[in-house]
């Protein structure tokens, strides 16, 4: 791995970057502040999910600028999953409670009743989940599946959202689009059920779509032109994605950005291959070389495993299984800063970066 | 030595009758030839529909192949009397997919674990708690587990603990379902550097049923590729994975992601029903390489002249030495 | 090796487990307790029946009949003279004891049935289903009265009559669970390893099949208990002077406006032990229902 120049004593910190919002994914570090809150179309900071005592999300600040991709990895217990609902706003009071802040555009999505957020869905914000099986509805064929957005959003009279969904299904690769508007889901194999959701998703041209683990339950070959599809389609639209993927291969070559999760905080986030292939967070540098390319010849896996949230230890979150730990890392929770084209959270990035070098 | 040796297996379901009366059948395998030696460790990968899962069955005894012999250890598998039986439960080990499944609920990690040893009669009652607690110190689990159920472990201990279960009673053979699947990475990663030890350290013979290349890369030295009912290639694991010889492997090779290679949907087109076989060729409907030959013939599964790799294809990626080396025929010696 | 146990658990003991899987559940839900606690009263006072009663149950005395509840007869006397109180004590026993005999009876019978079908299969699982079905085809009481016009009164005869319709249930219960568990992965593990049939029906299938077997029976109870009652106020149960609750109560129809202690105290005795078990049985369910807010 290259390292930059730069030490950690050149870093720019959050406070001293101007107002670069945190988390923004500008890959030029003196970029122009102003374009980039223009540019940014979904704005979180300090974003906390309780449920109960616990916190699921622990402040969580990321900027998604308009057109780009985000992927969301970490393992399981991360939240990744729980932040892509909570930004849809399929997590709310009275089950959790939700603090801080999340603009989407200027919209404050925190605090937003169920009806405003309904208007949101569909028309604005697409939603794939991972298992195509159980989110399409097995009672209702596929066409009235899809045109149901077309016309509570866009208010398209049936003859025409029938047309337009022919269009989607044709748009999302699958043959014979106006026969299968007919069909039923379970008629159809995971790959298809699949890129019908993509194209019920996708039917209002949304602004943002938002992804859990799309291809986690299909096979490798599927997998691969389902991703394409999505890419291709969210690049033809200008359109952002949130995608919460735990193959870290798979997102390199899908996302723009990424933001890697532990326990429920984000411990580093910047351009992809900046984070996956040259990580600077002991977490993201664990996950790397656990990952099982054809060439490896040895797998060093993290010790441990994520400790519940009872047992997490003070501090830094990770501190219980990092090879770097010293006493700083269990006093105080480490902020994300700016470091190497950026964001990244630990205290002892002099030491990861020294031993790397070597 | 050799282990297992497949002989032309097939298994096929009746699924029902065409409009002519004539038997629908559901081809889960259609004609598989292998052969596994003692120490080899295999990769078995293949997406849905391979055949893969029906092909470990049949190896375990679990159903009877429709056509095709299957040998252990040049016993044919259904003339097991019941020692044969017996000998063969201890020596081939199976771990399933779902571990928690496969493990009975209601009993505590400890009697799991003891459950094939005093079948084996491999030690007595009183000593089996010690020999229970030296198996999960091998698999990296602490003696406490003995006494908890299998819900309270979490996914990685829970495999972990098959994993034992399997080493019970001093397998030669283990054969494993996708037991690596659904995990965190680090987990997986843990399980896998912990099969790859015992493998080596114990001199296993490993079957592994996987569909990621990357793990199958990193556990067995052969890999055999299926594609509907079929090994469609098979040879060293390395060699297969950065030189592939059938149009089906490199569209795998290619569709898996990769930090260097940028995502390429290899592959277009769905998989077609096992019923509804294609004609000719089986990967014919998908293949970016197709002739017109293709459709016609479909070609058997064909060693290269240095005898380690074999290809089911009629233009084969790379031009062997000699196209067509003959058919090596198993002998078996009785 | 890294060791990777999740928690600093002290070394667990034999019956913590025990507790964890019914204790603590049942704990966390206030109805359940309220159930248990009454369940449990009603058992200590069936068991102590003797020591707790005043009188003889069935000492009759015309000279004290039809008496409101004082000091010398806490609950009353009812047209016989006896002491209402103790027929109310000595009725919980007969209660209890009818309850979980005919259950335990109808119990044993279903799953005998409900394993041969599941295990075995083919015609005799047919056959034995047909069997059950026809069972079933009659309501719970009208079996019972059945049998009793054949068997006769009694506490014994209704303790027969009641299992016999008991079996119906069971069996299809029995049944479909033994269906469900054998076609889970670790009874074919089981096999593949070369465990006897014999060890895999014992060990792997039937306490597999007990847990929620164990419910249905608690639940089946408070059915008994209450057909039971039913069939002795129609005077088709036990044979007078048997303290049974529904015995007295019947007794004490009659008497309605003048002396409702004598119908009143059983009937309320009879609906609190029913509202108890079913507390009870539900919050049982609950607990053993991994998916459900107990845990």
């Amino acid at each position: 791995m290259m390292m930059g120049l730069l030490s950690v004593s050149d870093v720019i910190t959050s406070e001293s970057a101007g107002n670069v919002p945190k988390g923004a994914l500008t890959s030029d570090a003196d970029t122009n502040t102003q374009s980039s809150t223009e540019r940014a179309l979904l704005c979180i900071n300090g974003l906390t999910l309780r449920r109960g005592n616990a916190a699921v999300l622990d402040e969580v600040s990321l900027t998604l600028l308009k057109g780009r991709t985000l992927g969301l990895v970490g393992e399981s217990g991360a939240g990744k999953s729980t932040l892509a609902m909570a930004i849809i706003g399929l997590l709310m009071a009275p089950e959790v409670q939700l603090t801080g802040s999340m603009l989407y555009q200027e919209q404050q999505l925190v605090g937003l009743s169920d009806k405003h957020f309904s208007k949101l869905r569909g028309k604005k914000i697409g939603l794939i989940f991972q298992d195509a099986t159980t989110s399409l509805d097995p009672c209702f064929t596929i066409g009235e599946q899809i045109i149901e957005p077309l016309r509570r959003h866009l208010g398209l009279k049936r003859t025409e959202a029938l047309e337009r969904a022919v269009e989607l299904l044709d748009s999302v690769g699958i043959p014979d689009a106006r026969a299968r508007l007919s069909a039923y889901p379970h008629q159809l194999s995971g790959g298809m059920q699949q890129r019908v959701m993509i194209s019920i998703a996708l039917a209002c041209s949304p602004e943002l779509l938002i992804a859990d683990e799309p291809t986690s339950a299909l096979d490798v070959t599927v997998q691969a032109q389902i991703m394409d599809l999505i890419l291709k389609r969210v690049r033809a639209t200008g359109a952002s994605a949130v995608i919460v993927l735990h193959d870290l291969a798979l997102t390199s070559q899908v996302c723009d950005d990424v933001a890697v999760m532990y326990a429920g905080q984000i411990v580093e986030t910047g351009p992809a291959h900046l984070v996956l292939e040259q990580a600077l967070h002991p977490y993201t540098i664990g996950l790397r070389s656990c990952v099982v390319e054809f060439d490896s010849s040895e797998l060093v896996p993290l010790p441990g495993t994520v400790p519940s949230l009872a047992e997490m230890p003070s501090g830094c979150r990770f501190s219980s299984r990092c090879a770097y730990v010293k006493p700083k890392c269990f006093e105080a929770r480490p902020p994300l800063e700016w470091i190497e084209g950026r964001w990244v959270a630990c205290w002892q990035l002099d030491a990861v970066h020294s031993r790397v070098m070597r | 030595m050799s282990i297992f040796q497949l002989l032309d297996v097939e298994k096929y379901y009746v699924v029902g009758r065409t409009a002519a009366g004539e038997e629908k059948r559901l081809k889960a395998l259609d004609g598989v030839r292998l052969e596994i030696h003692e120490g080899d460790t295999v990769a078995l990968v293949g997406e849905s529909g391979s055949g893969k899962s029906t092909l470990v069955r049949l190896m375990l005894g679990l159903e009877q192949p429709t056509n095709g012999r299957l040998f252990f250890r040049q016993t044919e598998l259904r003339e097991f009397d019941r020692q044969t039986r017996q000998n063969f439960a201890r020596e081939v080990s199976f771990i399933y997919q779902n571990a928690r499944g496969s493990m009975n609920p209601r009993m505590r990690v400890g009697d799991i674990l003891a459950e094939p040893m005093l079948l084996f009669g491999l030690c007595k009652e009183s000593a089996a708690r010690t020999r229970v607690s030296v198996l999960l110190d091998k698999v990296g689990l602490s003696a406490s587990m003995i006494d908890r159920f299998p819900a309270e472990l979490s996914g990685g201990q829970v495999r972990r603990v098959a994993v034992a279960r399997a080493l019970a009673s001093e397998p030669r053979v283990i054969i494993a379902d996708e037991c690596v699947a659904g995990l965190d990475v680090s987990v997986q990663a843990q399980l896998l550097n912990l099969l790859r030890t015992l493998c080596t350290e114990m001199g296993l013979t490993l079957v592994f049923i996987t569909h990621d290349l990357g793990v199958a890369s990193y556990l067995c030295q052969r890999t055999a590729v299926m594609y509907l009912g079929c090994i469609v290639e098979q040879g060293p694991t390395l060699e297969l994975l950065t030189k592939p010889l059938h149009p089906y492997t490199r569209a795998l090779t290619e569709s898996f992601p990769s930090f260097e290679r940028p995502l390429k949907a290899a592959l277009s087109g769905e998989i077609p029903s096992p019923i509804n076989l294609p004609q000719g060729c089986r990967f014919s409907t998908r293949c970016s390489d197709v002739k017109d030959a293709c459709r016609l013939k479909d070609p058997p599964l064909i060693l290269q002249p240095d005898g380690r790799r074999g290809v089911a294809c009629l233009f084969p990626l790379a031009v062997p030495v000699e196209p067509l080396a003959a058919l090596v025929e198993v002998t078996l010696t009785h | 090796m890294v060791d990777i146990s999740v928690s600093s658990a002290s070394a667990p003991r034999k019956n913590s487990t025990w507790v964890k899987r019914w204790w603590q559940p049942l704990r966390r839900q206030p109805s359940a307790l309220a159930g248990l606690s009454i369940v449990g009263a009603y058992l200590v006072l069936a068991v102590f029946a003797p020591v707790f009663a005043t009188h003889d149950p069935i000492l009759q005395d015309f000279a004290v009949a039809l008496q409101p509840p004082s000091f010398e007869h806490w609950l009353g006397t009812d047209s016989f003279g006896q002491d209402v109180y103790s027929r109310v004590l000595y009725g919980a026993r007969l209660a209890l004891w009818i309850g979980f005999a005919s259950v335990f009876l109808g119990l044993f019978g279903g799953m005998s049935i409900g394993l041969i079908a599941g295990l075995v299969g083919g015609r005799l699982e047919w056959a034995l289903m047909r069997l059950v079905d026809s069972i079933l085809a009659f309501p719970e009481i009208i079996l019972a009265m059945a049998f009793i016009a054949v068997l006769g009164l009694g506490i014994e005869n209704l303790i027969y009559a009641l299992a016999v319709s008991f079996v119906g249930p069971f069996a299809r219960i029995v049944r479909s669970d033994v269906l469900q568990v054998k076609a889970l992965p670790f009874i074919e593990a089981a096999q593949l390893m070369g465990v006897t049939s014999w060890r895999i029906i014992l060990r792997h299938l039937i306490p597999n099949v007990m847990s929620s077997l164990l419910v249905q029976a608690g639940i089946r109870i408070s059915t008994a208990i209450l057909l039971a009652s039913g069939l002795s106020f129609f005077g088709i149960g036990v044979v007078p002077p048997t303290p049974d609750w529904g015995l007295i109560i019947a007794e004490g129809r009659g008497f309605i406006t003048m002396a409702p202690w004598i119908s009143g105290f059983p009937g309320a005795a009879l609906a609190i032990l029913l509202i108890g078990l079913t507390l009870l049985g539900d919050g049982l369910r609950n607990a053993l229902n991994p998916s459900s807010e107990g845990r």
